[in-house]
Formats: structure tokens, sequence, C-alpha cells
């Protein structure tokens, strides 16, 4: 009885090794694509040309009196939802999924390459995120997104006054 | 294995078309040839890879946790296809990501494990696991090459996702637009993958009937 829950052990450490392997491998490459993908969503969705430094890796960016800009990551359906948001004194609040694995077709309605959603709230006031009840039926998703807002949306505007 | 058995995998067991096996992404992803193609290598390498290792480790892997052990091999090998996706393809990554990720639950990796990498020893299990996604491959590349075309009228648009900035002239038009855009949607790839299934159904029976018809002689 002892020697399969060993055989058993000894593959899951095969398989942890080669997990801890191949992620020691990626990490940096993986962090720079994720930074740089933000940096392109930040100009994209502020549609004015920022100068970023070429260092720029932190997690909020002061661009008063234009605006105040965020990354952040909410718990979703199935990993960690990571997005960016956009605090504008003239346009209000923008918020972009940067990266997430929500089921295709169901939770993936925060993805702004398939689906209109996320831009038509584009703008839209602290209050109607907090209204947000139900999108396609994916609740953990629909919470991470109404999270992001309520929990960092107060602090932003804040900024720039 | 012999180069009959390799042909059958890869043919007569298609496990797309014949078995009709890891549909989801078959359908989901096949909307261009360079998806495909991306998936198509994603597979491979998670065929590949969990055959081997299950059949290297068959001797350890107790009968009754067969299946979870499978499973934890075939886990691996997709997380590390994703990780190396994310990392050395960032642009692919983000368009078929999601597909990925659900490879790991493609029945067609669990069933040549148990069915054949379990049982046989390495050098047999390789080229099972060749057969098996060469065939997926075809699938997925034939499909994906039919709805381009008839979707936007291209062959290959966003070859540099995969291929490099080299690649990006590839793309061929065919035409100014494509004919049939459901092409490029879910149900565009239900319809197209039903009439090449009874394309193929048809020529399997007409060749089968020519057989029996040259045996009687």
């Amino acid at each position: 009885m002892i020697r399969p829950v060993l055989n058993i052990c000894l593959i899951g450490a095969v398989c942890g090794l080669v997990l801890s392997a191949t992620q020691a491998m990626t990490r940096s490459h993986i962090d720079e694509n994720r930074l740089r993908q933000a940096q392109a969503l930040l100009i994209d969705m502020a549609g004015w040309d920022i100068q970023l430094d070429g260092e720029w890796r932190s997690a909020s960016l002061n661009l008063c009196p234009d605006g105040y800009f965020v990354r952040g990551s909410q718990p979703g359906y199935t990993g960690p939802i990571e997005f960016v948001l956009l605090w504008e004194p003239a346009r209000g609040l923008t918020l972009r999924v940067s990266n997430h694995r929500e089921t295709p077709g169901i939770g993936d309605f925060i993805d702004h390459n398939r689906s209109d959603w996320i831009t038509s709230m584009d703008g839209a006031s602290l209050d109607r995120w907090a209204a947000l009840d139900n999108v396609t039926g994916a609740t953990v998703t629909t919470n991470a997104v109404r999270s992001a807002l309520t929990e960092h949306g107060p602090v932003l505007m804040e900024q720039c006054r | 294995m012999t180069a009959a058995d390799f042909k059958n995998a890869v043919l007569a067991n298609n496990p797309a078309w014949a078995q009709l096996l890891g549909l989801c992404p078959l359908l989901a992803v096949s909307n261009s040839v360079v998806n495909a193609l991306g998936l198509a290598a994603a597979s491979t390498l998670v065929v590949i890879g969990s055959n081997t290792v299950i059949s290297a480790l068959r001797g350890f892997i107790p009968d009754q946790a067969r299946l979870p052990s499978f499973v934890l091999v075939i886990a691996t090998f997709t997380t590390v296809t994703t990780l190396l996706l994310e990392a050395f393809a960032f642009d692919l990554y983000l368009k078929i990501a999601l597909y990925v990720q659900i490879i790991v639950t493609n029945c067609m990796i669990l069933g040549r494990a148990e069915a054949f990498a379990s049982r046989q020893p390495v050098s047999r299990a390789i080229l099972d696991a060749a057969g098996t996604a060469v065939g997926f491959a075809i699938a997925l590349i034939g499909l994906g090459a039919v709805r381009e075309v008839l979707g936007q009228g291209t062959l290959f648009e966003n070859a540099h996702l995969l291929f490099g900035e080299s690649a990006a002239s590839w793309t061929i038009d065919i035409g100014d637009a494509g004919t049939l855009p459901l092409a490029l949607y879910p149900p565009g790839a239900f319809l197209t993958t039903g009439v090449i299934m009874a394309l193929m159904t048809s020529l399997k029976r007409s060749t089968h009937d020519r057989q029996k018809m040259n045996t009687r002689r």
C-alpha cells in the first residue's frame, strides 16, 4: 500500500520540479511582456501622448493634472484578473483587463478584444459600477470588476484635484 | 509501430474527424491558419511530452490512480506550454491562451495516454503521439484554412505572431473580402466542420465501395 503512495508522490515531485524550473526560466520574460502590455493599454486608454520613463515599473503612475493610473488584480473564476484603471478628471474612469483566464463565451465579456461591454462602461460613475449586478451570469467575474472599481475608484478620484 | 499504424492514426483514426475528440479547442481556435498552427504546435508539445513521460513512468504509475496521474502529467505539460507561449510568443498567447489551457481536458490526449502510452515502450508511445498530433494538426489547419478563406478572403494573416516580423508579408489575399463572414464565428465553425466531415465520410464510403467491387471481381 505504501509503494503506490510513494510513487504518486514521486510523480508529483517530478511535475513540480519541471513547473518550477519553467517558471524560473520564463518569469522575467513574462513580467516584461505584461508590463509592456499595461503601458500600451495606458496609452490606448488615455488617447493622448504619454511620456513614459523607459524603466516605468510601478503599480501606479501620477499623470496629474491629466490623470492617474493604477495596475492591480482581483480574484476571478479561474485565477487572478489583472486590470489597468485610468482616472481622468475630464473623462472619468476607464477600466481595461490586461490578463485573465475567465471561461470563453461566459466570463470573457471583460476582455475588450472579445466584447464591447467594458468599453461601453468608459466614463461610468462609481454608483453605476457599484450597482452592477450580473453580466452573462458570470457572478465571480462581475464581482471582480465591480470590486476593482469600488476599491480603487474612490482613492483614484481623490487624485488630480 | 509501423508506417501503416502511423498513417492510420493520421487519417483513418484521425482524432478530430474520425473519433470526434478535442472538438472544443478545434472549433474555437480554427478561425485562421495562424491560430490553428499555434494550437497545433501547443497540442503537439503536450501530447508528445505527456505520452513520453507516461510511457517512461508506466512501471511506477499505480493502476488504482492512473487517471489522476495521467492528468497530473498532462496538466504539467499544458502549464509549461502556456508559460513558454506567454514568455516567447506573447501576442499569440493573448489570442489563444484560453484554449491552450483547456488542452488539459482534451480527451484526445488522455485517450492516447490511457489506451497506448501507459501500455507501450517509449519509442512506440512517441510515434503514436506524433501520429495523433499530426492528425489533429491536419484537421485544425485544414479547418483554419477553409474558415479564413471563406470568412475574410485571406490565408496566413498575422503570420508574424508566430514566425516573427519577417513573416508579416506572408499574407495571401484571395479576393477583396470573405464570401461568408459567418465562417469566422462559432456557428460557422460547426457548419464548416459538418460539411468537411460529410465530404470525408462520402469519400471514405466511395473508397470502401470501390475496394469491395475490386474484391468481388
